[in-house]
């Protein structure tokens, strides 16, 4: 496996590894939270506006001065019937679109006033609670990114500040965001890295981290294949040993250490208390972890990285990148920490 | 030593599970990078441009509620070149109304659903077939059967273009192309759900998460080893 491999993985975790814990702990979050709750409704109540009219009072549709209508709905609230008028619509009612209302009994034009916007979000809350105030708001709105068209904002005095939106063509209620709801919105947030508030996911700071992810795990996974093909990742656990003989410059003492065949030299070695030095913990990129030997072995990528043509013709290799099974003695420089008294 | 270990954790947890993180990047790639509005296949319906004629609404409102008076969601739109009401009816369930008659004109038929769906098509291309699902077990994982009965028109472009229009209304209920069905899979396996796909809550995302987290976290703390704490350079 090339070298490049595992800087660029190293690198690369470096840009994302960050936001990469972020979509792992949101992600969790989305497993374990409770829908209800999560999307505000807990005190959502809905609202019955059915009402009864003598069917000869309503005025014709034919006489409401409006132009270009393509869809016309009766619409009930708190009991009185509205003529509800499309002029222009999107395929979301987020989008922004062109609705007019109309008394149907005498066809005068009508508007959603604030006290009608009071008496939906009370109605539309489960149990008793005071109204702080209430606001026509044009977008855009902090806590609903995506609406494009001007909703009522009632702000409820409540343990969960409850914000109750009412959308004034048609008094319907499009969200009660509260305490429990303004979490999932920044887990959201977070999880789609929407830090510009755009309030999707299809952009291109998101697009770029997902490359890069991409990137990531194609390397990780291609040092595992690595390590997988040097029989360092061998399942079935069988603990073959083999006798080498270590000799420690820096002590002058020389062990016969039986190790496990399968593992690195660099790991059995340390699970006999001998510790090479090293800073990426037997990775093969910092080149600390040498030993001498003046058997033939092969040449590893990281040795030819990390060791000069001179030091690879004395025999020097590193440890972390040869298992016991290619080599039986060997020299090798300890860190001045190791305590090994066998002999 | 603490380093080794880090990397010993980092390289077994990865191990069992960096597979899923390839699918996680994967499904996530694809995800972000289809527009949305695409995936919910918009650019493919023509947005009803015909405005109402109202002076030829000569069936009104008033009549309608004097003949059905337990009529409700009263809508009046259009039907192709027909103005009409449709309406919910508690004794005839969904029903729509000629605008200028007051006539009931009955389900869509094949035939019916055939001009809708071209009429709706943004695309170029002809219909390859059309069927009627009226009962749940006939209902594609594509569609929710909360949209039943519905006739399915599917269209000859190689993604396979599908328009489901309700046999009641009329209506142009949802669409779906390769592109939405790929992006439904990509979803299942981005949230690990493999049987039905609607479900975040799953054991196996919440395991496979929990350990990812714990691998993502080591290798960080290695990227932070080696990239900060470096000390003394190669020889
Ligand atoms: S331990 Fe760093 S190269 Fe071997």
């Amino acid at each position: 496996m090339p070298q490049w491999n595992k800087s660029l993985h190293k690198w690369l975790s470096l840009l994302v590894g960050i936001q990469l814990l972020i979509w792992l702990v949101t992600g969790l979050y989305f497993n374990l939270m409770d829908h209800r709750k999560a999307s505000g409704n807990s005190n959502l109540q809905s609202i019955n506006h059915q009402g009864i009219i003598a069917p000869e009072r309503l005025i014709p549709v034919t006489q409401l001065a409006v132009q270009n209508a393509k869809h016309i709905g009766l619409l009930w609230l708190f009991g009185k019937p509205y003529y509800q008028v499309t002029i222009e619509r999107g395929a979301h009612s987020y989008q922004a679109h062109n609705i007019k209302l109309f008394d149907a009994s005498t066809g005068a034009p009508f508007t959603l006033n604030e006290s009608l916007a009071r008496t939906i979000a009370l109605k539309s809350y489960n149990g008793p609670v005071n109204i702080i105030s209430a606001d026509l708001l044009a977008p855009p709105m902090d806590e609903l990114p995506k609406q494009k068209n001007p909703l009522w904002q009632v702000k409820l005095q409540d343990e969960l500040h409850t914000h109750v939106y009412i959308e004034p063509t048609s008094g319907a209620v499009v969200a009660h965001i509260n305490d429990e709801r303004r979490v999932r919105d920044l887990m959201f947030k977070l999880h789609f890295m929407d830090y510009l508030g755009t309030g999707g996911f299809n952009h291109w700071l998101t697009i770029t981290f997902a490359l890069l992810t991409l990137a990531l795990t194609i390397t990780g996974l291609a040092w595992l294949s690595e390590r997988y093909r040097a029989g360092q990742l061998s399942f079935t656990h069988q603990h073959k040993t083999q006798n080498v003989t270590v000799h420690v410059s820096n002590t002058q003492h020389t062990h016969v250490l039986a190790l496990d065949k399968h593992s690195t030299l660099f790991d059995s070695l340390a699970q006999q208390g001998i510790m090479l030095p090293s800073n990426c913990g037997g990775g093969g990129t910092c080149g600390m972890c040498r030993i001498q030997t003046n058997q033939p072995v092969k040449v590893t990528q990281a040795d030819q990285t990390r060791l000069s043509q001179s030091k690879l013709e004395q025999g020097f290799r590193l440890a972390c990148q040869h298992n016991a099974c290619d080599i039986q003695h060997i020299t090798v420089r300890t860190l001045k920490r190791t305590n090994k008294n066998a002999s | 030593m603490i380093t080794t270990k880090l990397r010993k954790a980092h390289k077994w947890l990865m191990t069992f599970i960096g597979i899923q993180f390839l699918v996680w990047s994967i499904t996530g790639l694809y995800m972000v990078s289809m527009d949305i509005h695409f995936i919910h296949g918009e650019p493919l319906k023509q947005q009803p441009l015909n405005t109402l004629e109202l002076d030829k609404v000569t069936y009104s409102l008033s009549d309608l509620l004097s003949e059905y008076p337990q009529a409700q969601n009263i809508q009046l739109g259009r039907l192709l070149d027909k103005q009409v009401y449709r309406i919910d009816e508690s004794q005839s369930g969904k029903l729509i109304l000629d605008a200028s008659t007051g006539e009931p004109l009955g389900n869509i038929d094949e035939n019916m659903a055939k001009r809708i769906a071209k009429h709706r098509y943004t695309g170029t291309h002809d219909i390859q077939s059309i069927q009627l699902l009226s009962k749940p077990e006939q209902v594609p994982s594509e569609l929710s059967a909360r949209h039943l009965p519905v006739w399915q028109v599917t269209f000859s472009n190689p993604f396979a273009d599908t328009f489901y229009i309700n046999q009641y209304s009329g209506e142009l209920v949802t669409t779906r192309h390769h592109f939405w069905r790929l992006f439904d899979w990509m979803w299942r396996f981005h949230i690990m759900d493999y049987d039905d796909g609607e479900n975040v809550a799953n054991w196996l995302l919440l395991m496979i998460a929990l350990l990812g987290s714990l691998a993502a976290t080591l290798g960080l703390l290695l990227t932070y080893q080696r990239v900060f704490k470096t000390s003394q350079g190669a020889s």
